[in-house]
Order: structure tokens, then sequence, then C-alpha cells
């Protein structure tokens, strides 16, 4: 992985602190250095008004508020400047339910952690060109067939 | 006539002239008289008997002949009429007559000639006993001659044979009382008689046990009191009548009342009965009490209820257990892979122990999904689409798939040789899931440095291919072959600590049975095993020939020359080539591409391509359901979507066509129609832009 530190800010959020520990681990370990964590849902849109995110790692099945709850106010509150959302749930059966309530991306717990900084690579390079202004993407390579534990 | 001319002439004086004259009207009148008589008299169906006053006979007829055996001369001036009658009903009769007239009557001639001899018109049944002493039943008319004084001078008995009409009587009555006696003896149905008012004229045993009523309770009353009071009120007694009366029959279902006022379910009939004439003569209604099915059906249907809760709550249970379980695996698994990759490097030691973690991790994973297949499986959740497979592109797949487990275990695999390729009618991702099982048991059960052999071959006259895999493994035993598809059985492995589910095979078998296909195995001790899968053969998709040799198609002169983006939604390599060769031919056309729908939603999120051409058929997210995300999302809603699907059903475009699909084109695609769709949606992209612009 990249040891220059690569650009994005990210949030991590999950009721679970060992999730959120691995997490942080494994984004520091990338060399990202500029993300924060929280374990309490109902902090998320707040979160994001006051430090405009990049990327956020958001649990689904969380005890006083869901993953669905927080896209919700998220997507609402938000303005022009559209966070990309990745969740991490434990249930792959809800993979549709999330990317109909707006997330960008889903991966299954458990996951591979080259799949994970993949993927977070990714959304971090949209994040990245929409702030540049470019109308595309160029050179976004097709997804390959991965071959993942995941279902 | 000899009689009547006897009589006649004892009694005739010495005739005067003018007596004579009518002498002669009256010999006319009495020749045709007497031909009439002679024809009566001859008659051979009726024996006419004819007795002096005393009752001795003096005529005997040939009809008498013939039914009774006996020649006139056996007779005639000899014995009496009741000397061939059944001499119990000659006194029978005698005593009825006695008693009737209030006189005594002698048991003989009398009894059969005293009414007749009191000018009352006798008509009676007795049997006459033959010569031979055989009997028949006979029906006897009894009139008395007079002369012209009108003193008796005797009788004239005109009887018939009564044995046809008897026989028919007896079959009738017979029948009739069979009848009665099995419809009185039913007990499982009431059927009782009304009459047109509705007022119960019959009441069997069956009728008895349901309603509770004896016979003579009810008949007579109307039967409105077996509704219960509310239908009562309704008038329906009278609708249901009036129904069976217009339709001939009336059928229904519901409650009714028994005698002591209890409610039961029942099943009534009603039929209409009628005359020849076509008058209503009444109603016969059969009842059939099914409470107790009732009963059964409720039973049944709180089980079935009961069951479905159970297969839900199960459902429940596995998915929340599959969450439960995966979200503390996830660290596990996680903070494994961390420190595998750590720096500084683990030990030697170190890495042993993070593979066994990592091993035993991921193994639990493959468990929980196994086990949350077999339940989508077994509760008929899981679906498949069949598409045409290449057999080479899918092993190539397995190969890369299986080969690092072969490697760790030092197995040669062996695969067909590409050139000849198969194609199967299967589905994609899961006839691969069957393969990988199939791959990794004959490495895992194997014996140390042994080898697997994959083989396809066409079994034509089936049109079929079947693939099989080969191990040098300890081969099975016939016993154990038969338990090898049952689930959680092992057949002793768990105790040579290799890791599996024992529901893989399970799994593998209703899955090739989903695709129409058939799973098997042969085996012997020693020998290795041979497992097998035979699909359906099918014809590959193909670039059509028509585009092989037309010319490069011309890049549509748009107002753009900008490079337009595709994104093709596709998990079938074989289609993504198809596909890529057209879009080659297009220099103002790239292509990207996403296996499944997650990966297309997210990448025509991020990408947000001008047009997308979106397989059906995909694993996880249907190109339906990404189809919805994509309308619904408002930076995708614009773009042109066109559905690319095997399934041509009429009801699976229409499904298309509501998803908002812009065109439903149908595999194998065809050239022409697929670029025209392409135009179209590139326009419409076009239109939309200079829109926004």
């Amino acid at each position: 992985m990249s040891t220059d530190g690569p650009a994005g800010r990210i949030l991590i959020v999950d009721d679970q602190v060992s999730n959120i520990r691995l997490l942080e681990f494994t984004l520091r370990r990338a060399g990202y250095v500029d993300f924060a964590s929280t374990t309490e849902p109902t902090e998320v849109a707040a979160l994001q008004l006051e430090n405009r995110y990049d990327l956020i790692l958001l649990d689904l099945q969380m005890p006083g508020m869901t993953g669905f709850e927080v896209m919700q106010q998220l997507r609402n509150a938000e303005g022009p400047g559209r966070v990309s959302i990745l969740v991490i749930s434990a249930d792959p059966a809800l993979r549709l339910a999330a990317l109909e309530a707006g997330c960008d991306g889903f991966l299954s717990k458990p996951f591979v952690i080259t799949e994970l900084l993949e993927r977070v690579q990714f959304f971090l390079a949209k994040a990245g060109v929409r702030k540049s202004e470019k109308p595309k993407a160029p050179g976004v390579e097709p997804h390959s067939a991965g071959e993942l534990p995941d279902p | 006539m000899t009689a009547s001319r006897r009589f006649r002439t004892r009694r005739s004086g010495k005739p005067t002239s003018a007596q004579q004259a009518s002498e002669v009207r009256r010999e006319e009148s009495l020749l045709k008289t007497g031909a009439l008589q002679n024809a009566i008299l001859n008659s051979a169906n009726f024996s006419s008997i004819a007795t002096d006053d005393k009752g001795v006979i003096q005529l005997f007829n040939v009809g008498a002949e013939r039914m009774l055996g006996y020649a006139a001369a056996d007779v005639i001036d000899k014995i009496t009429p009741a000397d061939i009658s059944d001499p119990q009903e000659v006194i029978a009769r005698a005593e009825t007559l006695s008693r009737e007239l209030g006189t005594t009557i002698a048991p003989g001639f009398d009894a059969l000639a005293f009414k007749a001899a009191r000018g009352i018109e006798d008509i009676y049944e007795l049997t006459y006993i033959r010569k031979d002493g055989s009997r028949f039943p006979a029906i006897v008319s009894v009139t008395a001659l007079r002369d012209d004084q009108s003193s008796i001078i005797g009788y004239l008995l005109i009887g018939t044979d009564n044995s046809a009409r008897k026989r028919v009587e007896e079959t009738l009555r017979w029948t009739e009382e069979s009848f009665r006696l099995m419809v009185e003896s039913v007990s499982d149905y009431a059927i009782v008689m009304l009459d047109p008012e509705g007022r119960v004229v019959s009441w069997n045993t069956g009728a008895e046990r349901i309603k509770g009523f004896q016979a003579d309770e009810i008949v007579g009353r109307h039967f409105a009191i077996f509704y219960p009071r509310d239908d009562v009120g309704a008038e329906k007694p009278q609708k249901d009548l009036n129904q069976a009366a217009r339709d001939g029959r009336f059928e229904d279902e519901g409650w009714r009342v028994r005698k002591n006022g209890s409610l039961f379910w029942a099943n009534i009939v009603v039929t209409a009965i009628r005359d020849q004439a076509g008058n209503l003569r009444g109603f016969a209604k059969l009842t059939r009490d099914l409470t107790a099915r009732n009963k059964v059906e409720a039973v049944l249907t709180s089980a079935k209820a009961a069951a479905e809760k159970a297969n839900l709550a199960k459902s429940e249970f596995l998915s929340s257990m599959s969450h439960e379980l995966r979200s503390p695996l996830n660290a596990i698994l996680g903070f494994a892979q961390l420190m595998e990759s750590d720096s500084p490097a683990p030990t030697a030691t170190q890495s042993e122990s993070i593979n066994q973690i990592l091993n035993a991790g991921w193994y639990l994973l493959e468990l929980i999904n196994e086990i949350l297949d077999l339940a989508a499986i077994e509760s008929g959740r899981l679906s498949i689409s069949l598409e045409p497979v290449s057999l080479n592109e899918l092993l190539l797949e397995c190969q890369s798939m299986i080969e690092p487990l072969a490697q760790r275990r030092s197995m040669r695999m062996s695969f067909p040789a590409t050139g000849g390729d198969f194609h199967v009618h299967a589905d994609r991702t899961r006839i691969k899931q069957v393969l990988i099982n199939l791959l990794s048991n004959a490495i895992k059960y194997n014996t140390v440095g042994g080898s697997v052999v994959v083989d396809c071959s066409a079994k034509a006259s089936a049109g079929r291919v079947r693939i099989t895999v080969t191990d040098s493994g300890p081969g099975l035993p016939p016993e154990k072959l038969t338990q090898l598809f049952q689930p959680f059985n092992r057949l002793g492995q768990e105790a040579t600590g290799e890791e599996g589910t024992g529901i893989g095979l399970v799994i593998s078998k209703r899955l090739v049975e989903l695709m129409d296909g058939a799973i098997g195995v042969e085996s012997n001790v020693g020998m290795g095993s041979v497992f097998w899968v035979e699909l359906r053969s099918t014809a590959p998709l193909t670039v059509p020939a028509a585009m092989e040799t037309s010319p490069p198609a011309e890049a549509v002169s748009t107002t753009s020359a900008a490079l337009r983006t595709l994104l093709y939604v596709e998990d079938n390599p074989a289609n993504l080539t198809l596909v890529q060769r057209i879009i080659s031919r297009r220099p103002d056309l790239r292509m990207l591409s996403a296996v499944d729908g997650q990966r297309g939603v997210e990448l025509a999120r991020t990408c947000l391509p001008d047009v997308i051409l979106m397989d059906i058929n995909l694993p996880g997210i249907s190109g339906i359901e990404a189809m919805k995300i994509l309308r619904d999302d408002k930076t995708t809603a614009h773009i042109p979507v066109l559905a690319l699907s095997a399934n041509a059903m009429a009801r699976d475009i229409q499904k298309g066509m509501d998803a908002g699909f812009l065109r439903y084109l149908t595999k194998p695609i065809k050239v022409g129609e697929f670029m025209e769709a392409l135009n179209i949606a590139l326009e419409i992209a076009d239109k939309a832009r200079a829109d926004v612009d």
C-alpha cells in the first residue's frame, strides 16, 4: 500500500469496538491517517456536517439506530458534496436493501483485507475526481470477478 | 254352444206364427251371438268354465284344458271348480265371506260363487291346481247364468293365468323393499323425503342419528326446523327449495341444527322429484355431517400454520445466527490477516499458529454459508437462472480457484485440454459451486501424492454432457456410497481431522437437480472414486455469422465526437467477450463491465456511463433489482438501460419492461437488433446530455 499517506477523510461507524479497531489497524497499516470512528450511529449526521468526510464505512445492525436510518439522515441532510458510503455488514442478505437505501458499496463481514482496501481506494479516488470537478472517472478499470469467500 | 243350445231348447215351448217371425230374427241374432260366444269360449288364453247351478262343471273350454291339464271329458259332470282350486284358499275365502256377509258359507263351490249368486260382481285371485298337481295363480271372474225368469241356472268362471304378473309384482315388491331397507339402514347419511311444501315424509336411520329426531317425532313437520334461526329469518329454507325446484338440484354447505339445539356442519343435496307429467311431487334431501371433517381440516390448517411459523422461525434463527457468528469471526479473521502480513514478519511458529486461525475461521464461514444455502434450498427460496455455460471457461475458473489447495497437498491435477468445448444449460455461479465442492473433496479425501483427473464427455444419445472428477483416494464400499448424499454424514471422516461439513454433496445434489441435471458416484475400495455430474447440453453463444462477414460498422455520426461509455453488467465471460467484439467495431464506444448487479450499480453511480447493458440473471442482485436501484437514484435515473437476457418468455419480457428497461433483448444476440437498440439508447443519452448543457 501507499506509504505517503493517500488523501481522503474516512469515518468508521460500528457498534463493536473490535471491528472498529480492526478497520483502524487496517487503514493505518495501509497508510491512511485521516480517519475517525464512532460507536454511536446517532452522531454520524452531525459528524458529517462538521467534518465533511469523503467515505463512511458503515455497519448496518446497531442498537439505537440502524445503518439504514443513518443513511437516510445523511442523504436528507447532505448538500451537493455527496459522501460515499461503504456498508460493511455481517448479513449478506441485506445487500440489496442497502443498495436501495443509497449506499455506494457493500462488503460482507468477514472480509478479506485486500478487498476492503481496494474498495476504500476506489471510493476515495471517486471522491477525488469529484473534488476536481471532472465529469467522469477516466481509466476506471472494469471490476474483475474476485473469488472471495463472500457468497 | 252346446250348453247354451241345450239350455235354450229346454226352455222353449211351442211357438206361434208371430213368435215364429220373431224367432227367425232371434235365431239370426243368436247365430251372431253364438259366433261371438264361440270365439270367446274357444279362446286359448282364457279358461272358460261353465257349471250348473250346483257348481258341477258343464263346459270346459280349450283354454281351460291348456291351463289346467284336464281334458273336458275328465271334468264335465264330475267335479266343481272348487275341486281344482287350492283347498286352503277356498276355506280362507269361505271364512272371509262369512265374516263379511254375516252368514255361514261352506268351504266349497259356494265360497266361489256366493257373491255372483247375489248379483255382486266378483273377481278374485286364487291358486288353481293342475291335473299334475302343479299350481299357478289365477284371476277368476265369476258370473251367474240366469234363465228368462232370472233364475240361476249355472255359473261362468273365466280365468286368466296370473303367473307373469305375479312375478313382476314380486320383483317390484322385492326391489322396493330392498331399496326402502337400504335407505332406512343408511346411517352415515340422512335421507329425508319432503313433500312439495317441505314437510318431512320419510326419515331414515341416518337422519335419526345425525339430527336426533325419531321418525314419529318429525314426519309431517316442516324441514325449516333443521336450519339455524338466522337462516329461517332470512327465509333460507324456502329459497333452497325454490332453487331445487327451479334447477332440479340444490347443493349447500353450512350449519344445521340437531334436535338438542346443537349445530353441525352439513353438506346438503336437495333433488326435486317430479312425476312423468312434470308435476312437483316433493324433494329428496341428502345430508352429510361434515363436522368431523371440518375439525380435521381445522387441525390440518393450524398444523400447517404452525409448520410455516416454525419454518419462518428457523429461517430467522439461521439468519440471526449467521449474523451473530459473522461479527466476531470478522474480528478473528481480520486481525489474523493483519498479523500474517505484519512487519516485522511473524516467526515461523507464529505463522503456523496464524494459519491455523485463518483456516479454521474461513472454514467456519464456509460452514455458515453452506447451512444457510441448504436452508434456502429446502425452503424453496433459492432460485437459479439457467443459461448456456462454456465448460472450458468454467473449468479454467475452477482450476485457478482450486490450484492453491492442490499445491498445498502436492496433488497432481489434470484438466481437459482446451479445444473442443461443451456448453451446458446451467446456473453459472451454482455449477461452479458444485464443481469446486467435488474438486476440493477429491483433493481432501485423497492419498498422499495422489491425483485428480477432470474430464468431459458428450452423452450424445441423451443430449447431455458428463463431467467426471476421478480421484486416486481409498475409494468407498457400497454401503457408504448410499449415505454420501445425506446431510451431515461424513462417513467417518470426522475422525481424520479433515475439515468438512458433510453437507457439501447434499447441496451439490440439490443444485444439480434444480438445473435438471444428475449427480452420482462410482467407487470401489482401493480403486478411487469417480464423481460425475450430468447436465443438458446446449448450443454455445456465438458471434453471429452475419457479423463476421459484414464490414466494420461505421461510427454513427453524432453531434458529439466524444467517446461514449457502455457499461455491460454480465457474469458470463462468453457473453462479455461476444459483446466486447461487437463493440470493438464502434470506435466511438468503449466498454466497462461488472460481474454482478451490485458492482454494476456501484460502477454506474461512479462512472455515469452513457448506456447500460444489463443481464437479468445475475448472482446476488438480479438485473431487474439493479434496474430499480438505478431508476430510484437521481444520479443514474436518466441513463438508458437495455436488458439482455436468456429469459425469452413474454412474462419475463413484460417484467423487464415494467422495471423500466428501454429495450428487452433476448439471447442469443441478434447483431442488427442489438445495434439498433444501442443507437436508440445513445441518441437518448445524447439528447439528455444536450438538455443538461
